[in-house]
């Protein structure tokens, strides 16, 4: 067999990997086409800066962004914890920390307004005393995409901590480092793969969260109203805004997806 | 709108008859089903949404053989559509009311609460039938409204009522009727609008379809809708 | 800041190994804990650092108890002041080789500059100075264990322990850096610690040997005392051989005293290690005839059983030990004084570098 022949039939796939893989890839492109192909391209503009879009992805992006950074703030000391702590009911703990990612978003809202709603178990005492609410105001956007976000956070970086050879971590311990330097110059820039990876994957699954903020947080524009509530609600008034909306969240996060792909896929 | 799309029978495996209603009609529907399986044996299939949600879904070619609208204007495009096979027709009337959780833990005292800042204020959002009404009755009382949220159906702006996450909110007559868990407080009858039902058979519905509207306007059933709130015509 | 080491180990594991060991280290002195894997000696390094607290025994470091479970004292490991050279190295990646051996001193408080500066002159010392910029993933075997030498070295801790330094390296690698070793632990003026499986390494560079067995120290003594009169069997197999210094050419070494020994490398020259398995040489009564092209007469110095063999010490010319089966022995009837012809193929003679 000549050079040139074997080199090109191991770059070529089996045919039916190919097939298989040509059908997955038009279930994830065929939506976006006819989402482009509805675009009501003369209006996009005006549609686009009009107040309720332009509110709309102000939350968005505020709420998505904050949810990633709380994400990383609770997550990453739960991810060490599961990681490298041993205690007892540590499988339950584990399960309870990935159960938002489960349950249909909108049980998990419903589950938030028992807690924290007005009449909910730390709400009624936090409003009781000091008038503070999380439903029907931004917080209460923060809140529940946080909790739908943070089971991201939490896996990747318990996975990126497993990973990690603990021997670095002992090597720094005997050359006299403590316990916030070793986290601080070892633990961290070592999985500093994760953790990006981690932050990607919440902020994505925050921006597109819908059913545990609508049922929470309610739905107000300029407060709680984010694009895809937005979008929600669009669909049954102004189809041609819905669609426009629709496109602007897949661009941007389309833009951010692709802008960080060295950083948050975590194979080298 | 894209041409005319193929609408599936309204009849489905499941059910001899698929049946599109606004939720509003959540009660009153699924007792009228229960009394039509049981006058005719024939199968009854229902969908309870907002009635914007429901027309959308029709126009995309939803297999349903009845519409339930909560108002005429969602009906409208049906009609226009060439959705329809019979004409619709108004087999009730709703009136709209102010209501807050059993107890008025905000002591509300009428329509005036709509403005107040300090209190939480629900509506439905504006292109929901029952969003729609509210805003008319307020315009018509000179309230400016400041609601905190603005549900997607009447549905759950009258579970966040239920459930005391909200102060006060303006939902139909027959919801405040149907629940225990929340109270009317009284709304001036000038202000009020009369939110009209009409319902009509879908194209596709068959005779199936057709049998179950005329039930609707049957004694069984209006009896049942006058004991849930609904005036007649 | 030099004390000896004063350790009694005792450690449980989960799976019934129990370690028990006792072992002193003295100020400059470079003692080797000889085993196999599987004998303990990783938990003793984790004991010893203190990353692994004892469940028994003691640690002292000269006049400091680091670890004492009996009366509640531990020290944390940051605090013990032990310099560790890991196997393989254990640099972190993502530092450059000059920021790993900066991180110590950094940790302690002294500035980023003065810290590179003193890591930069101690990566010049161990002649790695050149890669300072570059990150470990670069670095060679013998170039990483280098760096993990001097930043083990750059906090002058006052114990320096060295977990398997040469067993990740390959055969000419690990040459080049017992060498470095070599040089270097004679510098260092505290005690040392070499835990080590291979014995040439503990034979080359240890004042002294302990060796453990299942948990246990079954000998201690120098190189020379374990290698010539192994207690066990055990020993016997792990450190009973024959290594003498000679001088390589064309086949034949020269290790002072007439005859030398043939090889059958004739490539090898120069300085190296010569070693004779107690097993590859035979004892005659008469001359031997045959393909050996090693053979002389000697005399017997000592004749020693040791349960499933007898180790016979010769005499001049070269004092070699051998190791026959009981049955031999008794056939030979071998006496203390008696000659005796000594016969050892070129091919069991290895020699390697110096």
């Amino acid at each position: 067999m000549s050079r040139t022949t074997s080199r090109r039939i191991s770059a070529r796939p089996p045919a039916l990997v190919l097939a298989l893989a040509l059908v997955g890839l038009s279930l994830v492109v065929l939506p976006l086409v006819g989402l482009v192909t509805q675009t009501p391209w003369r209006d996009l503009g005006s549609l686009l800066t009009s107040p309720p879009v332009m509110d709309a992805l102000r939350l968005s992006l505020v709420a998505s962004g904050a949810a990633a950074l709380l994400s990383l703030l609770f997550g990453v000391p739960l991810a060490w914890m599961l990681a490298r702590v041993d205690f007892r009911g540590k499988a339950l703990v584990r399960g309870l920390v990935i159960l938002p990612m489960v349950v249909p978003p909108v049980v998990g809202g419903a589950a938030l307004l028992f807690a924290f709603g007005r009449r909910g178990i730390i709400g009624e005492p936090l409003y009781d005393a000091t008038g503070f609410l999380f439903p029907f105001s931004m917080w209460g956007v923060i809140l529940a995409t946080t909790y739908i976000a943070m089971p991201f956070m939490v896996l990747t970086v318990e996975g990126g901590l497993r990973n990690l050879d603990q021997r670095y971590e002992s090597a720094a311990t005997t050359l006299g480092a403590k316990r916030w330097t070793v986290f601080r110059r070892i633990t961290l820039p070592l999985i500093g793969p994760s953790l990006i990876a981690g932050l990607v994957l919440a902020w994505a699954r925050a921006l597109g969260e819908f059913g545990a903020t609508i049922t929470f947080a309610g739905n107000l524009q300029g407060r709680t109203q984010t694009m895809p509530l937005a979008v929600f609600l669009a669909l049954e008034q102004d189809r041609g805004a819905a669609v426009a909306m629709s496109l602007l969240l897949v661009v941007v996060s389309l833009v951010v997806l692709v802008a960080l792909r060295h950083r948050w896929w975590p194979v080298r | 709108m894209a041409g005319l799309l193929v609408v599936g029978c309204g009849s489905s495996p499941d059910g001899d008859v698929v049946v599109f209603a606004a939720a509003s009609l959540t009660d009153a529907f699924t007792e009228i089903g229960a009394r039509f399986e049981e006058a005719t044996g024939m199968e009854v299939e229902m969908s309870f949404a907002g009635s914007s949600a429901l027309r959308e879904q029709i126009l995309e070619g939803a297999p349903a053989g009845v519409f339930a609208s909560a108002n005429t204007e969602n009906m409208v495009p049906i009609v226009d559509g060439g959705f329809t096979q019979t004409a619709p027709v108004v087999f009730a009337v709703n009136a709209m009311a102010i209501a807050v959780p059993a107890g008025n833990p905000a002591s509300v005292t009428g329509v005036d609460a709509f403005g107040a800042e300090r209190l939480l204020v629900g509506l439905c959002a504006p292109g929901v039938p029952c969003g729609t009404a509210a805003r008319t009755v307020l315009a018509n009382a000179g309230v400016t409204p400041l609601p905190d949220t603005n549900e997607p159906n009447v549905r759950s702006l009258v579970t966040k009522l239920e459930v005391g996450e909200i102060d006060v909110g303006m939902v139909y007559r027959t919801d405040v009727q149907n629940s225990e868990e929340i109270e009317e407080v009284a709304l001036d009858v000038d202000f009020n609008v009369a939110v009209v039902f009409p319902v009509a058979v879908l194209a596709g519905g068959g005779s199936r379809a057709e049998a179950f509207v005329e039930f609707l306007q049957g004694e069984a059933a209006r009896e049942v809708l006058a004991r849930h709130g609904f005036v007649l015509p | 800041m030099s004390g000896r080491l004063d350790v009694r180990l005792v450690v449980e594991h989960d799976d019934k190994f129990r370690l028990d060991a006792s072992l002193v280290v003295e100020p400059g002195e470079t003692v080797a804990l000889l085993g196999p894997n599987g004998a303990g000696k990783s938990t003793v390094v984790a004991a010893i650092a203190g990353i692994r607290p004892l469940d028994g025994g003691m640690v002292r470091l000269g006049e400091r108890t680091l670890d004492d479970p009996a009366h509640g004292i531990f020290v944390p490991p940051e605090e013990r002041g032990i310099g560790v050279v890991f196997q393989d190295g254990v640099l972190f990646p993502h530092l450059s080789a000059l920021d790993n051996v900066a991180f110590g001193l950094q940790s302690s408080g002294v500035s980023k500059a003065v810290a590179r500066g003193e890591a930069l002159e101690w990566l010049n010392r161990v002649d790695v100075g050149a890669i300072a910029g570059s990150r470990p993933p670069e670095l060679s075997g013998g170039q990483a264990q280098r760096v993990a030498l001097a930043r083990a070295l750059v906090t002058e801790p006052g114990l320096l322990l060295l977990d398997e330094p040469l067993s990740a390296l390959d055969a000419a690698t690990r040459i080049q850096v017992r060498r470095v070793l070599d040089r270097h632990l004679q510098l260092f003026a505290g005690p040392r610690l070499l835990i080590t499986h291979d014995p040439t390494e503990a034979l080359l560079l240890a004042d002294r040997i302990v060796v453990l067995e299942s948990g246990s120290v079954v000998q201690i003594g120098s190189p020379d005392e374990i290698r010539r009169h192994p207690q066990t069997s055990y020993v016997a197999d792990l450190v009973g051989v024959n290594l003498m210094r000679g001088t390589a050419q064309s086949g034949f070494v020269d290790i002072g005293p007439s005859p030398p020994i043939r090889l059958a490398d004739t490539d090898i020259a120069g300085e190296v290690l010569v070693t004779i398995h107690p097993r590859a040489i035979a004892l005659y009564a008469e001359p031997p005839g045959g393909s050996p092209r090693n053979a002389w007469e000697t005399t017997i110095a000592l004749v020693e059983p040791l349960g499933d063999r007898t180790r016979v010490q010769l005499g001049a010319p070269h004092a070699l030990t051998v190791e026959l089966t009981d049955v031999a022995a008794r056939e030979l009837h071998l006496e203390p004084g008696e000659t005796i012809w000594v016969s050892i193929k070129a091919t069991e003679v290895t020699a390697q570098p110096a």
